[in-house]
């Protein structure tokens, strides 16, 4: 469903990218570990369009079927939670009424009450906007969802307890998905395959249940924290 | 003296490249403003924040500025026996110039302003990538009504302000510096020119062109954190200023130069 082919992405003559060649199968949970300043986020950029790679290709996505969970949530600050949720219905015409209860049952689906439908985002603590921007990910049923490190700003119960809900949605929608993170707790929690970003190339790439046993040294130093600033 | 020229040449191409960015962004308005869908709702409601929100400031603005030019015209008028035309001189000067430039630069300080902290905390924040991501077209969603709705309410308040500015005059004259009112009224209104009103509008629209088109753009292309909004914000609101006051020139001495 996703296969990028030596994707480059510089700023301001800065490669980030060098040339990423991944793919992901239909239905299959990948996630993309490395560190900070790795280019995670630009290379989930460029897969979404977001950013255009200096060079490469990817397999162009239609937005309809894509649902993002952005790092910091990303909510529209100047909407309440339940128009957030079905802004892209509402954008595709749908009746406000049927709107507003497409995003509640979304809401209610990530552990979220109904009074917290009229409210702002800003009325929200972070786990709560991040459960709500998750909802506005699901609400079109998208067959491919995007976690930019999910668990971000979060303490390690919230962040236990998205984890565990992402993970039940994606195998609950069958939906392929592409995570972002270097929190390896989610890694484990989320995954089924790991692609590690690397000085702007995948270095490893292989299953989740594998990544303890593997003796490649780069990943090794990751995993025990001894990689600096990647 | 290489060094020197070499910085010359940086600044020439960096400000060159700036003029085709932002030519580049008005073309991407004025094409989302004809493609669909249309945003009607948030043009009405920018015509109501940025238009209706701003009678107060661009009243009292007015007001003041009506006032002090009938009392500087009385003053200096007074040099070579001309106090008595002081309402046609008021009339004309805050119909033509400070009425349009007044507005220009309040809508500048607050619309564009505003604009542009908004839509930079939304690029810093991601919900413009999200908008992307959610199947909208940002030029389509955030910036096409807000520049169509500045533009077709600006003249608007020019027209209010002109009249508020006339009103600033007439109650310092008519108070303070002996003036019959009625016959002070009757000068205003025979000596203004269809012409006269025309020009004022006109600026109007342009300078509400100018400031939304200048708040969306250095939005858009904020840089990163609270620094990148503070950065877009002052910049969109000195080049509007620059502009509109540029932009009166030009207008004037088309309108008016013989």
């Amino acid at each position: 469903m996703i296969a990028a082919h030596g994707i480059h992405k510089s700023f301001a003559g800065n490669p980030v990218l060098k040339g990423v060649d991944l793919s992901v199968e239909p239905g299959e949970s990948c996630a993309i570990i490395g560190g900070s300043g790795s280019g995670k986020t630009v290379l989930i950029k460029c897969l979404l369009g977001l950013l255009k790679p200096d060079s490469g290709s990817s397999t162009p996505l239609n937005m309809d079927d894509v649902g993002v969970l952005f790092q910091g949530g990303a909510l529209f600050d100047s909407m309440t939670i339940w128009e957030n949720v079905a802004f892209r219905p509402l954008q595709q015409g749908m009746d406000r009424t049927a709107a507003r209860a497409l995003a509640q049952a979304k809401l209610e689906r990530v552990g979220l009450d109904a009074d917290v439908a009229p409210m702002m985002p800003a009325e929200l603590s972070g786990g709560m906007q991040k459960r709500a921007a998750l909802a506005r990910a699901l609400a079109s049923d998208p067959k491919l969802l995007v976690f930019d490190e999910p668990t971000t700003g979060l303490d390690p119960v919230r962040a236990s307890k998205i984890n565990r809900l992402i993970r039940e949605i994606v195998v609950e929608t069958g939906a392929t998905a592409l995570t972002i993170t270097h929190d390896m707790t989610s890694v484990q929690a989320i995954a089924d395959t790991v692609a590690m970003l690397h000085q702007g190339r995948i270095h490893w790439r292989g299953a989740t249940s594998e990544l303890t046993s593997s003796k490649d040294a780069v990943l090794r130093n990751f995993l025990n924290g001894d990689e600096g600033e990647g | 003296m290489t060094a020197f020229l070499s910085a010359v040449g940086r600044a020439s191409l960096a400000f060159l490249a700036r003029i085709g960015r932002v030519t580049l962004f008005i073309f991407a308005v004025l094409r989302a403003m004809v493609t669909p869908p249309f945003y009607l709702r948030d043009v009405v409601k920018t015509i109501w924040s940025a238009g209706y929100l701003s009678l107060p400031l661009i009243g009292l603005t007015t007001l003041f500025a009506g006032g002090a030019l009938a009392l500087q015209i009385f003053d200096g008028g007074a040099r070579f026996s001309a106090s008595e035309v002081m309402p046609q001189i008021v009339a004309i000067g805050m119909v033509r110039e400070l009425g349009p430039v007044l507005v220009g630069l309040m809508i500048s300080a607050r619309v564009t302003s505003s604009f542009a902290a908004e839509i930079a905390t939304m690029r810093v924040s991601e919900q413009i990538d999200a908008l992307k991501t959610l199947s909208t077209d940002a030029m389509q969603y955030l910036i096409a009504p807000r520049v169509l709705g500045t533009t077709l309410i600006a003249p608007v308040l020019v027209a209010v302000g002109d009249i508020i500015g006339i009103m600033g005059g007439y109650l310092i004259a008519t108070t303070r510096l002996g003036f019959n009112p009625a016959s002070y009224l009757q000068n205003t209104v025979d000596f203004l020119e269809p012409l006269d009103i025309i020009s004022s509008l006109v600026k109007g629209g342009v300078f509400g062109l100018i400031a939304a088109l200048m708040g969306c753009y250095f939005g858009m292309n904020a840089g990163r954190g609270a620094a990148g909004v503070g950065q877009a914000t002052k910049s969109a609101v000195v080049a509007a200023s620059i502009l509109i006051l540029g932009a009166n020139f030009i207008l004037t001495e088309a309108f008016f130069s013989k």
